[in-house]
């Protein structure tokens, strides 16, 4: 198979080339055979035809490109290809946000509308403000003198209308050209009035499914015209219905400004509703939104998108047919899989786990819009598809960097912002995707490369996980790290930042503040079990076990079957200060046949504590709670059980808790993505050192 | 390969002004500049090919060349190796 992108070359390009070919040909002939063709004036004229056909090879090698979606270079080449493979490529897309609106002074029971299209702006940010507008109608009844418009949806745009009139003559594609290239199409209304003095109008709604369409379908069609603008169309009377003469069309759309308006928030509504005075809540900040689907998007998408056929049944199905939603939702990484992948199986069902673009979840009414609008009209019938939201693993990265000076003139200050911007760039490059692969050594590897004075580096990782706990109902976690834990040793264990504030259990009047979760360290190690390697034979008697080893205190006792084989041995003390081990298996007392049995000895060592601490008045180190839950090092999970603090010290409420991996290679998986947390100026810790001689 | 009627070279001494092509003189200059179209008319050259290039898009007209560019097209995860002729790719399509 050619390799996507692959150039075409379908006649010779180099002018030397051209030109040899050229005189062998003509030496060839009878008539020029004993020609000169270095002489000057001959010489001459021949560069003047090689250059023609220079030319002519480069327009034809750069045409024949454009023939195929493959290699076509051309956006509007691009496009015309993949209106082949019925795909229209995605708009500009606008940031949605939520709020709630509240207006006050009307009388009780009277209805109160806030109309499409009403403006909100926001606050500055970056000394920007950007102006949102309500794409719903909405009605509110007044209630003790206030209305509130509950999570009303805000897309960031300009509210723009256009009117068209329909000649079948005149236009007897029945196709109507909007002319703004930042026209964001999944805010696309369109009506059409039988007449210009009508004030009836039909809302014809998108459409690429064809199964479907009869001569009366409402439908338009949409598609991307060669200079990026849009174009809707309208039925034939056979696939969907056909526009009457002096029909008029008006349609209605927002203009975008793509992603810029993503994280705007604290609106403002400017619009006038009923001379009411009104306030607004922000419940969401804008998120979302993006730019116009690229070319190499469109590339790899409208094949795929043409092998799903509009249904979704193997994986690259779902996440084709997702990707190219027209809910204006773009996503940075889609994974599919079948629930009989789950621990335990989950037969029947699809999990679907989206990670949207300049966000981190979906809200639930996007994933209900997205399961009821997108997945459940085009996948299987019995099968059942399931969201779920990522679940982000963040790398915290420590490193070292020796230099030598003599080899630059960059102050180490300098070299600790080259090395934070390849950790950056390898984390963008690497991480943040479903299946991604981190590979600490890679990434020395990198920093190594960074600069030519960097003469070695270490790296160490933490993997962090960051929630928002409960302040009002203590509440059990599970925090799956997808990856083996150390247990503690020096500043290697399991923390919690930032500080926590709990009621005091002993005086529920009383707060004890800056409170952490730890690790409880590691004084001893038990037995945590004991495996029958070999049964042995024709004990009549359950034999005695023996633990030795460098600790105290383990005993067992083993159990047999009839046919006088050990079955199992059960720890019923597991002992302390244990490094090592063995199991000594003897015959009891008075059996004199059984013998061989075997077996092998599993030091404690999976779970782990968690407890939380304080320090008193006097400064000294006091445990709060001895036991708000565990770690399973070899699996990577942390549970918190039962966990409620009543106020993280922190703007956002949001709690980070660290561990240190076993593992220098950190895969992610199904739901799982490893990422580096752009907003946390601690995800990257660099000390430079500079050699000296 | 392109038929005669598709030839340039056999139109050249006919679009030359007269005073060149009825004097002998320029009998060879004639002949040259044929030559050249004749060179260029030669098989996957430039006339050869520009005038075959809209039959390569074509799947019943292209050649193997341009089959990859058809199965990365509509057929991308279409196993190759099933593959086994040009007809079975146009009968998928």
């Amino acid at each position: 198979m050619a390799g996507a992108n692959s150039n075409i070359q379908v006649t010779d390009l180099d002018f030397t080339s051209i030109k040899t070919n050229f005189v062998k040909f003509l030496q060839s002939q009878d008539t020029f055979k004993d020609y000169n063709f270095s002489g000057s004036a001959l010489s001459t004229l021949l560069d003047v035809l090689t250059y023609n056909t220079q030319y002519n090879a480069y327009y034809l090698n750069m045409v024949a490109n454009e023939m195929f979606l493959d290699s076509a270079l051309l956006r509007s080449s691009i496009v015309s290809h993949a209106k082949l493979l019925d795909y229209v490529p995605k708009s500009v897309s606008s940031p949605v946000a939520k709020v709630n609106v509240i207006a006050r002074g009307g009388a009780n029971n009277t209805t109160l509308t806030l109309p499409r299209y009403s403006t909100f702006v926001s606050k500055a940010s970056k000394g920007q403000s950007y102006t949102f507008v309500n794409t719903d109608t909405l009605n509110a009844t007044f209630y003790n003198n206030t209305a509130t418009f509950n999570d009303v949806t805000l897309k960031q745009g300009t509210p723009t209308t256009l009117t068209f009139n329909y000649s079948s003559t005149g236009n007897p594609s029945a196709s109507f050209e909007l002319p703004n290239t930042n026209t964001d199409t999944s805010t696309l209304l369109v009506e059409v009035y039988p007449n210009p003095s009508s004030s009836a109008f039909d809302v014809y709604t998108p459409t690429t499914n064809f199964l479907t369409l009869n001569g009366n379908s409402l439908v338009y069609f949409l598609e991307e015209t060669a200079t990026e603008t849009y174009r809707i169309s309208f039925g034939d009377g056979i696939l969907g219905k056909k526009l009457t003469d002096g029909s008029r069309i008006v349609v209605y759309c927002l203009i975008s400004k793509g992603s810029d308006a993503a994280g705007a928030n604290n609106f403002v509504l400017t619009s006038n509703i009923g001379n009411y005075s009104t306030s607004t809540i922000s419940l969401l900040a804008a998120e979302g939104g993006g730019p116009k689907e690229s070319i190499a998007s469109i590339k790899y998408q409208a094949p795929k998108s043409y092998s799903a056929q509009n249904r979704a049944v193997t994986k690259q199905d779902y996440i084709t047919l997702i990707q190219q939603n027209n809910l204006g939702v773009t996503f940075d990484a889609v994974n599919v899989w079948g629930g009989e992948e789950n621990d335990p199986p989950v037969y029947g069902q699809v999990f679907i786990a989206l990670k949207p673009s300049g966000g981190y979840t979906l809200t639930e009414i996007q994933k209900q819009k997205l399961i009821q609008n997108v997945i459940k009209p085009i996948s299987v019938m019995t099968v059942e598809p399931t969201l779920v939201d990522p679940d982000y693993t963040y790398i915290q990265f420590n490193s070292n960097v020796l230099y030598d000076p003599n080899k630059t003139n960059l102050t180490a200050a300098q070299i600790q912002n080259i090395v934070s911007n390849t950790i950056n760039k390898f984390a963008q490059s690497t991480l943040n995707t479903f299946n991604s692969t981190f590979s600490s050594s890679d990434l020395t590897t990198e920093i190594s490369k960074a600069d030519p004075s960097i003469i070695t580096n270490e790296l160490s990782i933490r993997v962090q996980k960051k929630f928002y706990p409960n302040l009002t109902t203590p509440t059990t976690y599970n925090f799956y790290f997808g990856v083996p834990l150390q247990r503690s040793t020096f500043l290697s264990g399991v923390t919690t930042a930032p500080a926590l504030q709990f009621r005091n259990p002993v005086n529920l009047l009383e707060n004890i503040d800056g409170i952490y979760v730890e690790e409880v360290p590691v004084t001893s190690g038990g037995i945590e079990s004991i495996s029958v390697i070999n049964p042995g034979f024709g004990y009549s008697i359950a034999p005695v076990v023996t633990i030795l080893g460098d600790g105290t205190g383990a005993t067992a006792e083993a159990f047999i079957n009839t046919k006088g084989n050990i079955t199992s041995i059960n720890v019923l003390n597991s002992g302390i200060n244990y490094t090592s081990a063995l199991v000594s298996i003897s015959a009891a007392a008075g059996d004199t046949t059984g013998q061989n049995g075997g077996a092998t000895v599993s030091l404690q060592g999976q779970y782990g504590t968690l407890r939380t601490y304080y320090n008193n008045n006097q400064d000294a180190k006091t445990i709060f709670n001895t036991n708000v839950g565990t770690i399973d090092y070899v699996n990577g999970i942390i549970k918190l059980s039962g966990f409620g603090p009543i106020q993280v010290d922190n703007p956002l409420g949001q709690l980070t808790i660290s561990a240190t991996p076993t593992s220098t290679i950190i895969s992610s998986s199904y739901n799982r993505i490893v990422t580096l947390d752009p907003f946390d100026p601690n995800a990257i810790n660099i000390t430079v050192t500079a050699k000296t001689t | 390969m392109i038929s005669s009627s598709q030839k340039t070279s056999l139109l050249i001494p006919s679009q030359l002004p007269g005073f060149i092509r009825d004097d002998p003189d320029y009998e060879n200059f004639v002949a040259f500049v044929q030559a050249y179209y004749e060179w260029m008319e030669q098989n996957d050259n430039t006339l050869d090919t520009s005038k075959n290039l809209l039959s390569y898009s074509d799947i019943d007209n292209t050649t193997d060349k341009f089959i990859d560019y058809f199965t990365n097209d509509f057929l991308p995860y279409f196993p190759q190796e099933a593959l086994i002729s040009k007809e079975a790719i146009m009968l998928l399509e």
